[in-house]
C-alpha cells in the first residue's frame, strides 16, 4: 500500500480541531437538509405536537387510542354518545409497530392516569415490513417533546432494535430525512419550506401538507374523499394476502403485540383491542387463513385479561361498511368514521355493562357461518395470464358461499365504446387475443345468477407484447 | 446483519478500536480480534448454524493440509533412512498414493457440503424428484461457495507442498471465516493474505484515509448506480413474453451490465476498503473490465479472483493432464503447431468456464452462459492466426488507438451477448431474448416499447439522472485508473477544500438515491452466488 510520508505530523490539537470542524460541519447541513426535506405536517407530527403541547398545559387523559393508522382513521370522538373517548387521545399513527406502541404507552404513562389502552388494528400490522419508515418519524416526534437523557434513551433503543440496525435503512439513522421526504423537486422543498415559516404549529401544516384531512381534536383525524374500487390498485388490496401468507411465519409482531398486552395487564390498565372495519373483501380474500390468523392473536388478548373485538365478523344487521365509506382500500373516511364510532361505543358499554356480545359477532369458529351470510358480491378481478398470442384473463369474484356469480368480459375501443368480448357466463375466465403491441382498458363484470343488471365492474388495463 | 447496516458500521468501529488498541499493548494478539469479528460477523449475517458449517468445512481441510505434509515428511524420512534407489521410489510411490487418497478424503467434505445446500435440489428437479428447484427449502448458507473455493485453493497448494500448512486450527479459521471476503469475494490466497492477517499493525492514518476512501467509491457504485437500476432491469426480465421487443432486451441487457459492474465492483470495493482500514490489502477483483480488448482480457479484470482460482486450479491441473498433452500431439501432428498448441487449452477452458458457469448457480442458463464464454474464448484462440494475418493484410496494427477503440467495443458487445444468458431466470428466455433483438428488434417505437415493459420513458432513456450522472463520475474515474493514474493518492493530495466539495457532492448524490435503496434493499447480487 502506497504511503506518504511527505507531510510533517500536525499536532494533536490542529487534528481534534479539524474532525471538531469536520463535525460541525457535517451537522449544520444535515440539520439544514433535514429542515428543507423532511415534511413539516404530517399526521404524526401534528398528532405529537398537540400531545406535547396538551401535557405541558397541564391536561390529563385516561384513555389512550394506539395502534396503526386504521384506529386513527375509523373512530370520531364527537359521534359517541355516551362519551366514550371524551377524555381520550389518540396516537395511531400510520404502520405504527406494535413496539412503537408500546413505546408510545411508556411515554404517555409518565404523564397520564391512563386506565384504559384501545388498540385499533388491522391483520396486516402482523405482516408488515420488519422495520417501517414510520416508525422513525414517530420516534423522531416522540423524542420531541421528552428531556435529553430520554430523547437520547429512545434514540439508542432506536438503535438497538434489531429489525432495525440490521437492515439498509439503519444507514439513514444520522439521515433521517432520508427515509420520510418531499418529493426532491424545487417547488416541493419550497413548499415545505414555505410551510416551516409561515405555519404556526404542524397542526395547522397538516391542512396544508393534507388537504383531506380534518383534525377532530385530541389527535384524533379524519380524512374527507372516497376510493373508487373499480379502479383501485390492487397491490395494496388482495395481494395483502400473499403478502401475509409469505411473511406470516415470523415477523416479530405477534411477540411485540403479546409485549404490549401484558404491559396493560402489569399496569391495571383495561385493554381492548379491535380489529378496524375493512372492505369486505379483505376478510373473505384471506379465506381460511383469516380465522387462522386472528384467532391466536384473539388469544394472547384474552389471556391478558383484555377485551378483543373484530368488526369484520359483525353481523351485518348490527353494522355493515358500505364501500363508499373508504377513503382508500383499508381506511373508514370521515362519513365512514361517523357510522362506525357510536357503533363502537355501544359495544364498549355493553362489554362495561357485562353484556353478552356473542350475538353481535361471529366468532372465528364460526367461519363458516360468516360467509354463507354475504349475499352480495364484494368483488371482482381478474389476472391476466400471458398465452400464446394475448392473455388468457382468470376471473375470481369474492362473496358468501350461497351466492352464484356470473362474468362477462368488454374491451375499450379506441372511440371509448365498449365491445363485449365474452357474454355472461358462470365461467370466469376470457381469452383476449391480440397480436399488436399496445395497451387496451378491459373489465370484467360480475352479477348473481339470476340477476339483470352487472353488479360490480372492474377496469384494468392490459399490455399487449405482440405475439 | 446487512453488510449496509448500522450494526456493521458498529461492528467495524468496535473492531478496528479493539484491534489498533490491542496493537499497543500486545501485538501479537490482534488477529484474535479478527477473528472474533469475523465469527461475530458470521453469526450476525447468517446464523449458528451455518457458522458451524464454516467450522466442519475449515477443520477438515486444516486437519487435511497437515496430514498431508504430515505424510510428505514421513515420505522424506523414509526415503532419507534407504539407500536403495528402487526402495525409495517404491517408498515414494507409495506415499503420493496415499496422499492422493488423503486428498480427495478432505476435499470430499466440502464438496459434499456445497453439493448438498447449491445443487442437490436442482438435481432432483432435472431428474422429476423435486417439485420445484427450490422446493426443498434448503437455504444457501452464507458466503458457502468463496470460503468452498478459498479452502479448497489451500488443500491443492498444500497437496503441491506450495507452503507449510498453517498449524494452528484458529488461524486457519481466521483466513477462511475473515469478514470482508465473506458475502462475495475476493477468493483469497492462503500465501497472500496469512502475512497480512497476522502481522501486528499500527493505525496508519494515510493508510485509513485510503481504505476510507475506497470503501466510499464502492457505496457510491452501489447506492448511485446498482441499486438505481435495478428495478429497470426486474421490470424487462422479470417476465419475458415471446413477443418482447429486441430494442427493451438491448436495452435491459445493457442496463443489467452496468447494474451487474456496479454492484459486484461496487461491493468488492466496499469490503476491500473495509479490509484496507485494518491494513489487509486483499486480492484485486477488478481492474476495469469495461476497458478489455478481448474476452479473454475481460475475464482477466473482471472476478479476478475466481479467474486466477480457475486458472491455478482447474485450468492448468487439466491442460497439463496426460490425454490432454497427447491430444496436443495427436493434433500437431494433423493439424499443426498451433492447433497442436492451443487446443488442448480451449479444451481446457470450455470446461473451466463451463465450471464457472455452473458456480454461479445451478441453472440451464448458467450452463449456457459458461459454454458460450467458453467457446468465444477458445474460437478466438484458435483463429488468432487468421485475426493476425487479416490484420496484415489491412495494415492495421493493434497499437494503435482507434483499433484499441474498436476492440473494446468489440469486447463490450462480445461480453454482452453473453449476459443475454445471466440475466434472465431460464435457459428458454435467454434464446426468446436472442430471438428478438435479431428478428423482432423495433415492432413499435423504443418509447412505446419502454412503457408497454413499464419502465418509465419519461426519463432520459428510462434511466434516474442520478444513475447517469454516476456512471459519468465512474467512467472518468475507470479511465484515470486504466492510464495509471492512483486516482485515491491523486484525491487525498488534493486541497482539503476542494476534496470535502467533492465529497459532499458524491454524499448528495448517495442521500438524493438512497430511497431506492430502502423500497429495494441493500442485497448485493454476487452474495447469492
Amino acid at each position: 500500500m502506497p504511503t506518504s510520508d511527505a507531510t510533517p505530523r500536525k499536532p494533536l490539537w490542529r487534528k481534534l480541531l479539524g474532525v471538531v470542524s469536520i463535525l460541525v460541519v457535517l451537522i449544520a447541513l444535515d440539520v439544514a437538509l433535514t429542515l428543507a426535506l423532511e415534511p413539516y405536517g404530517t399526521c404524526t407530527d401534528a398528532i405529537m405536537h398537540e400531545y406535547w403541547e396538551d401535557t405541558a398545559n397541564g391536561e390529563q387523559f385516561d384513555t389512550l387510542v394506539i395502534g396503526t393508522s386504521v384506529g386513527q382513521y375509523s373512530l370520531n370522538p364527537h359521534c359517541m354518545d355516551n362519551g366514550l373517548l371524551d377524555n381520550a387521545f389518540c396516537i395511531s399513527t400510520p404502520i405504527q409497530s406494535f413496539k412503537s406502541s408500546r413505546m408510545v404507552l411508556d411515554t404517555v404513562l409518565k404523564d397520564h392516569p391512563i386506565r384504559r389502552v384501545i388498540v385499533g388494528t388491522t391483520f396486516f400490522s402482523f405482516a408488515s415490513d420488519v422495520w417501517p419508515n414510520s416508525n422513525m418519524a414517530l420516534t423522531q416526534s416522540l423524542c420531541l417533546g421528552l428531556p435529553f437523557p430520554e430523547n437520547a434513551y429512545r434514540y439508542a433503543q432506536l438503535a438497538l432494535d434489531k429489525n432495525f440496525v440490521s437492515g439498509v435503512k439503519s444507514l439513514a439513522f444520522f439521515v433521517p430525512f432520508t427515509l420520510n421526504h418531499v418529493d426532491y423537486s424545487p417547488s416541493a422543498v419550497r413548499s415545505n419550506i414555505q410551510r416551516r415559516i409561515e405555519c404556526a404549529t404542524p397542526m395547522e401544516a397538516e391542512e396544508l401538507y393534507d388537504p383531506t384531512s380534518i383534525q377532530l381534536g385530541n389527535g384524533f383525524t379524519s380524512y374527507a374523499g372516497a376510493v373508487n374500487f373499480e379502479t383501485i390498485n390492487e397491490n395494496n388490496l388482495i395481494f395483502e394476502r400473499l403478502k401475509y401468507q409469505d411473511s406470516n411465519e415470523n415477523n416479530g409482531e405477534m411477540e411485540e403485540f403479546a409485549s404490549l398486552c401484558a404491559l396493560c395487564q402489569e399496569k391495571g390498565i383495561e385493554l381492548i383491542v379491535f380489529m378496524s372495519p375493512k372492505p369486505v373483501v379483505e376478510t373473505i380474500g384471506m379465506g381460511d387463513l383469516y380465522p387462522k390468523t386472528m384467532k391466536p392473536i384473539q388469544d394472547i388478548v384474552t389471556s391478558c385479561g383484555g377485551t378483543y373485538l373484530d368488526f369484520n365478523l359483525i353481523k351485518p344487521d348490527v353494522y355493515e361498511p358500505l364501500p363508499e365509506e373508504f377513503w382508500d382500500e383499508g381506511h373508514l373516511n370521515d362519513v365512514g368514521a361517523k357510522r362506525f364510532s357510536p357503533v363502537f361505543a355501544e359495544v364498549v358499554s355493553r362489554i362495561e355493562n357485562n353484556e353478552d356480545l356473542s350475538g353481535l359477532f361471529y366468532s372465528y369458529d364460526q367461519w363458516d357461518d360468516y360467509l354463507s351470510s354475504i349475499d352480495t358480491i364484494a368483488y371482482v378481478h381478474f389476472t391476466p395470464k400471458p398465452i400464446e398470442g394475448g392473455f388468457l384473463c382468470e376471473g375470481e369474484a369474492f362473496t358468501g358461499s350461497n351466492c352464484q356469480v356470473e362474468y362477462a368480459y368488454e374491451r375499450q375501443e379506441d372511440d371509448g365504446s365498449w365491445t363485449r368480448v365474452k357474454d355472461w357466463s358462470t365461467d370466469p375466465n376470457c381469452t383476449l387475443l391480440d397480436n399488436g403491441y399496445r395497451t387496451a382498458n378491459v373489465r370484467i363484470m360480475a352479477r348473481q345468477v339470476g340477476a339483470i343488471d352487472p353488479e360490480l365492474y372492474r377496469y384494468q388495463t392490459v399490455t399487449f407484447l405482440g405475439n | 446483519m446487512e453488510l449496509l447496516s448500522l450494526q456493521f458500521v458498529l461492528l467495524l468501529l468496535a473492531s478496528l478500536a479493539a484491534y489498533y488498541s490491542i496493537g499497543r499493548t500486545k501485538p501479537e494478539a490482534q488477529w484474535y480480534v479478527l477473528l472474533a469479528a469475523s465469527l461475530a460477523f458470521y453469526v450476525l449475517a447468517g446464523s449458528w448454524q451455518t457458522l458451524l458449517l464454516l467450522i466442519l468445512t475449515s477443520a477438515d481441510i486444516w486437519a487435511g493440509g497437515l496430514y498431508l505434509a504430515h505424510l510428505d515428511d514421513q515420505s522424506k524420512a523414509e526415503r532419507k533412512a534407504t539407500k536403495d534407489r528402487k526402495a525409495r521410489k517404491a517408498i515414494k510411490e507409495r506415499y503420493d498414493k496415499r496422499r492422493w487418497r488423503a486428498f480427495w478424503t478432505s476435499l470430499v467434505v466440502p464438496l459434499l457440503i456445497l453439493g448438498f445446500f447449491k445443487y442437490l435440489n436442482v438435481i432432483l428437479f432435472n431428474f422429476g424428484a423435486a417439485e420445484s428447484p427450490h422446493s426443498l427449502g434448503i437455504l444457501l448458507p452464507l458466503g458457502i461457495s468463496f470460503y468452498t473455493f478459498q479452502s479448497i485453493g489451500y488443500l491443492i497448494d498444500a497437496y503441491n507442498a506450495k507452503y507449510a500448512p498453517e498449524q494452528n486450527y484458529l488461524r486457519f479459521l481466521l483466513f477462511v471465516s475473515w469478514f470482508p471476503q465473506i458475502i462475495q469475494g475476493p477468493i483469497g490466497r492462503y500465501d497472500q493474505l496469512s502475512g497480512q492477517l497476522f502481522a501486528p499493525r499500527h493505525a496508519d492514518s494515510y493508510g485509513m484515509r485510503r481504505g476510507l476512501l475506497r470503501l466510499g467509491y464502492g457505496l457510491f457504485k452501489k447506492l448511485t448506480i446498482a441499486n438505481v437500476l435495478s428495478h429497470n432491469v426486474s421490470q424487462i426480465f422479470g417476465n419475458v413474453t415471446p413477443g418482447i421487443p429486441g430494442s427493451v432486451v438491448l436495452y435491459g441487457v445493457l442496463v443489467y451490465s452496468i447494474q451487474m459492474y456496479a454492484d459486484f465492483s461496487g461491493g468488492i470495493d466496499i469490503v476491500e476498503g473495509v479490509s484496507e482500514l485494518f491494513g489487509v490489502e486483499m486480492a484485486q477483483n477488478f481492474r476495469q473490465p469495461y476497458f478489455s480488448v478481448s474476452l479473454a482480457d475481460f475475464w482477466r479484470r473482471w472476478h479476478m479472483s475466481l479467474g486466477s482460482w480457475m486458472r491455478d486450479y482447474i485450468f492448468y491441473p487439466i491442460a497439463l493432464t496426460k490425454p490432454m498433452q497427447s491430444f496436443g500431439k495427436w493434433a500437431k501432428k494433423r493439424l499443426g503447431t498451433h492447433a497442436g498448441r492451443t487446443l488442448p487449452a480451449c479444451v481446457a477452458n470450455i470446461l473451466v468456464f463451463l465450471l464457472v458457469g455452473i458456480w454461479h448457480g445451478a441453472d440451464w442458463h448458467y450452463v449456457g452462459w459458461g459454454l458460450y464464454n467458453g467457446i468465444i474464448v477458445a474460437v478466438s484462440d484458435l483463429l488468432s492466426p487468421v485475426f493476425e494475418s487479416l490484420r496484415t493484410r489491412l495494415r492495421v496494427t493493434d497499437e494503435t488507438r482507434w483499433f484499441r477503440a474498436f476492440a473494446i467495443v468489440r469486447t463490450f458487445c462480445v461480453v454482452n451477448v453473453g449476459r443475454y444468458f445471466d440475466c434472465v431466470s431460464s435457459l428458454s428466455d435467454s434464446f426468446t431474448c436472442l430471438r428478438a433483438t435479431l428478428f423482432n428488434f423495433a415492432p413499435v417505437p423504443f418509447k412505446t416499447a419502454l412503457a408497454l415493459c413499464k419502465v418509465d420513458g419519461a426519463m432520459l432513456f428510462g434511466i434516474s439522472r442520478i444513475a447517469l450522472v454516476a456512471c459519468t463520475v465512474v467512467a472518468i474515474i475507470s479511465w484515470h485508473y486504466e492510464r495509471g493514474t492512483d486516482v485515491r493518492e491523486r484525491i487525498l493530495s488534493w486541497n482539503p477544500l476542494v476534496r470535502c466539495c467533492l465529497y459532499a457532492v458524491l454524499a448528495a448524490l448517495m442521500l438524493y438515491a438512497f430511497d431506492f435503496t430502502a423500497n429495494g434493499g441493500g442485497g448485493f447480487l454476487y452474495a447469492n452466488f
